[in-house]
């Protein structure tokens, strides 16, 4: 990537906030992703137990929420309509009977604290290269996601679909 | 225990600017940029070097550097804390004493120099540096590195000793680099506005 390319991708903070409440979104009406072209196979995404907003207005209120179903969760959409935005939630990613979890924050937009699928206790050399390819795997899938999120944004009915979503139709 | 082989990871991807090195100046080069342990008598405040992904005292043999389709190691940073809390204690005993001493009211601006450093000598004989240790992997097939911290100066210090060690220049990669890959991505602008009709408030 040549330096003017990061100067533009570093400058637009605002995707890693539309990012997340399109993941939001997603999780709530459709959270499986289709990613076998990509050889990274079909996945289901959900947002679980944890979501953190900050108000669009004003100074900037944060609130993190705390529920076993933050897809479901009235409190939660009433709080999205009102204009607070996701700015970190807990994410589950599933394949099969492999799962990932982490965090993933819109400011910066990165993962951090990822639990991987592979068992927690082996210390044999398979369960460190399984490691090191699931790590790799869940880079992976979510720069595809990110992608996925970028060509969905460029259609028109993008932001009325949300705002339906959200009951702020016009 | 080492990142590679249990807990949570929080990582950080990047791009090497060339090919990497054979196994044999891998070798070389991490043995040649080797972590050397801080001593208490040392000049230095902070040690950074390579460690073996598995061993993560001072080694020359990195026996685990290659594995697989990877490269790995792991940056090792001590450092000594003169922290405020940890040196208020000795500092001011030696002020005391040589207050009481000198049979002086106020001690000069020199004296309380060398009193502190003479304090902070003091801290460093009784305790360790702090340690922090980072695992790096480095895949061979798509010359990627994953670097298992996302703390801004662990990153820091990792693409200096890296780039001195390697002569091997990295770039962070971010998933929102993907931007790149659409047209004018410079004019993109929030649809966060939009959404909540906030006008200009976005």
């Amino acid at each position: 990537m040549s330096g003017r390319e990061r100067e533009a991708a570093q400058a637009v903070p605002f995707l890693g906030q539309e990012f997340l409440l399109w993941l939001y979104w997603r999780s709530s009406s459709d959270p499986y992703f289709f990613l076998d072209n990509l050889g990274l196979g079909s996945i289901d995404l959900r947002l679980e137990e944890q979501i953190t907003l900050e108000s669009l207005r004003g100074e900037g209120y944060r609130e993190t929420i705390q529920t076993q179903e933050v897809a479901l969760s009235d409190d939660i959409r009433d709080s999205v309509r009102t204009g607070r935005i996701p700015v970190a939630a807990r994410v589950k990613v599933s394949r099969g009977k492999a799962e990932w979890q982490f965090i993933l924050t819109a400011l910066p937009l990165a993962m951090r604290s990822v639990k991987l699928p592979a068992p927690e206790k082996s210390e044999d050399d398979e369960t460190m290269h399984l490691r090191l390819i699931q790590m790799e795997e869940i880079d992976r899938i979510m720069r595809a996601l990110f992608k996925i999120f970028l060509a969905e944004r460029t259609n028109p009915a993008f932001v009325n679909d949300i705002r339906k979503f959200l009951g702020l139709e016009r | 225990m080492s990142k590679l082989r249990s807990g949570r990871v929080s990582f950080m991807t990047f791009i090497p600017e060339k090919q990497p090195p054979d196994v044999t100046k891998l070798r070389k080069l991490l043995r040649e940029h080797r972590f050397l342990p801080l001593a208490p008598e040392d000049v230095r405040d902070e040690s950074v070097g390579w460690v073996d992904p598995l061993l993560s005292f001072e080694t020359e043999e990195f026996p685990n550097c290659y594995f697989r389709d990877y490269y790995l190691f792991s940056l090792r940073i001590d450092r000594y804390g003169s922290g405020g809390s940890q040196l208020r204690p000795f500092l001011e005993e030696a002020e005391f004493r040589f207050k009481e001493e000198h049979k002086i009211e106020r001690i000069p601006a020199h004296q309380k120099k060398e009193l502190r450093e003479t304090a902070a000598r003091r801290v460093r004989v009784k305790t360790l540096p702090r340690t922090v240790i980072a695992e790096v992997a480095w895949n061979l097939g798509e010359n990627r590195i994953y670097l298992f911290s996302q703390s801004s100066g662990v990153v820091a210090r990792f693409v200096d000793a890296f780039e001195k060690t390697f002569a091997i220049s990295v770039a962070h990669s971010l998933i929102v680099d993907a931007v790149d890959e659409i047209d004018k991505p410079e004019e993109l602008t929030s649809i966060i506005g939009d959404l909540w009709d906030l006008g200009g408030d976005a």
